[in-house]
């Protein structure tokens, strides 16, 4: 299904010149921040579209509480063919603070409940993957 | 699952009835709505529990297990100090009181409380699923896979073991062994459109022009027995797509195809 997904998105991107710039993953684990196997996959086969630009980011789930911090990820780069950590202060979210704010803010309002993920459009096709709805809610907030 | 928003809105004014009709379907279905137990709990349920009657304890033991995936330790121990109360010696209710242990970190006392409960019951399938799931927390996944392989030999019809067995395969890379798991489902469930397309997934992951024709066939059997199912229908898709552009394929086999 992970080549549905990534067929899908990549049509959805090429009929508004857009690329897929990155993937992002959040382990079930709370402690496990680390990429497995696949995801390093994944962003080498997304950096051989695109260059040194890809970017992974591992989701930090104990830095997601309602009070979200900033950069509440570990960002990797492809060097070499092979997936390779960022340096903390080399990562840095644009928007002086406000990304956290958003994303606490969206958090209490339960907003969480209506994002639709790819696993979700598949049980129900009629649900919109691109989240549309949240886009929105997320470009009155900033 | 992504639930409306009318659900949310409008438990500010749930009626108890209302409220213990909720918790039974989720229970009836099997469904884990921890934040929605939760919130169900505190908006209607913490003043009027004294009016469920016998029910109280199924759903306080509901709520506890809500309570311990939410993090909200005081609506878990409360549920805990009411059932402890009522069932002093209950092994069910030492086993919330392991799970407690487990959500909040303290492993060593979780495996005590569940070995004194296994030592007064050997049988006791609970226990031993609770210690896998321990196992997979801790990130012993190889653990985990021996203790779980002993545990189907002797509950052999437990699905969701199996289930969760060939999970732990597929998070080790071992597709060969996943789709042993699958291939057990499938001997004792083999209208079950699930276990099809979950075979199949692991057929054309593994690659190979026989792994992705076994795959078409349970694609095409799993649309066959329901065709709603989305990820079938996309696997028939992709397998056929595969098999039909293979270039060492024999001609006759094309033909099948189409």
């Amino acid at each position: 299904m992970l080549e549905i997904a990534l067929s899908q998105v990549d049509a959805y991107c090429r009929s508004r010149n857009l690329a897929i710039a990155g993937y992002y993953q959040a382990n079930e684990n709370y402690k496990d921040h680390s990429p497995n196997l696949i995801a390093c996959r994944i962003i080498e086969k997304i950096s051989e579209n695109i260059g040194s630009d890809a970017l992974l980011l591992m989701v930090e789930n104990d830095k997601l509480a309602s009070n979200v911090e900033n950069a509440c990820f570990t960002a990797y780069t492809v060097q070499d063919g092979k997936a390779k950590k960022v340096e903390g202060e080399k990562v840095q979210v644009q928007g002086n603070g406000t990304a956290g704010q958003i994303a606490s803010a969206l958090l209490c309002a339960k907003e969480h409940w209506q994002l639709v993920d790819f696993d979700s459009h598949l049980d129900d096709i009629s649900l919109d993957w691109t989240n549309a709805h949240i886009s929105v809610k997320i470009s009155n907030a900033v | 699952m992504a639930a409306s928003s009318n659900d949310f809105n409008s438990w500010k004014e749930i009626g108890l009835d209302d409220c213990r009709a909720m918790l039974r379907k989720f229970r009836d279905d099997n469904e884990r709505r921890s934040e929605e137990i939760v919130e169900l709990y505190e908006e209607c349920l913490d003043s009027k529990m004294h009016k469920l009657g016998n029910e109280k304890w199924i759903v306080y033991e509901q709520v506890c297990i809500a309570a311990l995936d939410c993090a909200r330790q005081d609506i878990a121990q409360k549920c805990i100090a009411a059932l402890r109360h009522q069932f002093p010696d209950s092994s069910r209710v030492r086993k919330l009181i392991g799970m407690q242990h487990e959500s909040l970190g303290s492993f060593e006392k979780a495996e005590k409380v569940y070995d004194s409960i296994q030592q007064t019951d050997e049988s006791n399938s609970h226990v031993r699923k609770r210690r896998i799931a321990m196992l997979r927390a801790l990130r012993k996944v190889p653990e985990a896979i021996v203790e779980l392989n002993t545990y189907v030999k002797q509950f052999m019809s437990d699905y969701e073991a199996w289930l969760e067995l060939c999970d732990l395969y597929i998070s080790e890379n071992d597709y060969t062994k996943a789709a042993y798991c699958i291939e057990e489902l499938l001997l004792s469930n083999p209208h079950n459109h699930l276990y099809h397309q979950r075979y199949a997934d692991i057929r054309y992951t593994q690659g190979g022009m026989e792994n992705i024709e076994l795959a078409r066939a349970h694609y095409a059997q799993a649309v066959a027995l329901n065709s709603n199912n989305v990820r079938a229908m996309y696997g028939l898709f992709l397998s056929a797509s595969n098999v039909a552009s293979a270039p060492k394929c024999a001609g006759q086999k094309k033909k099948r195809q189409h």
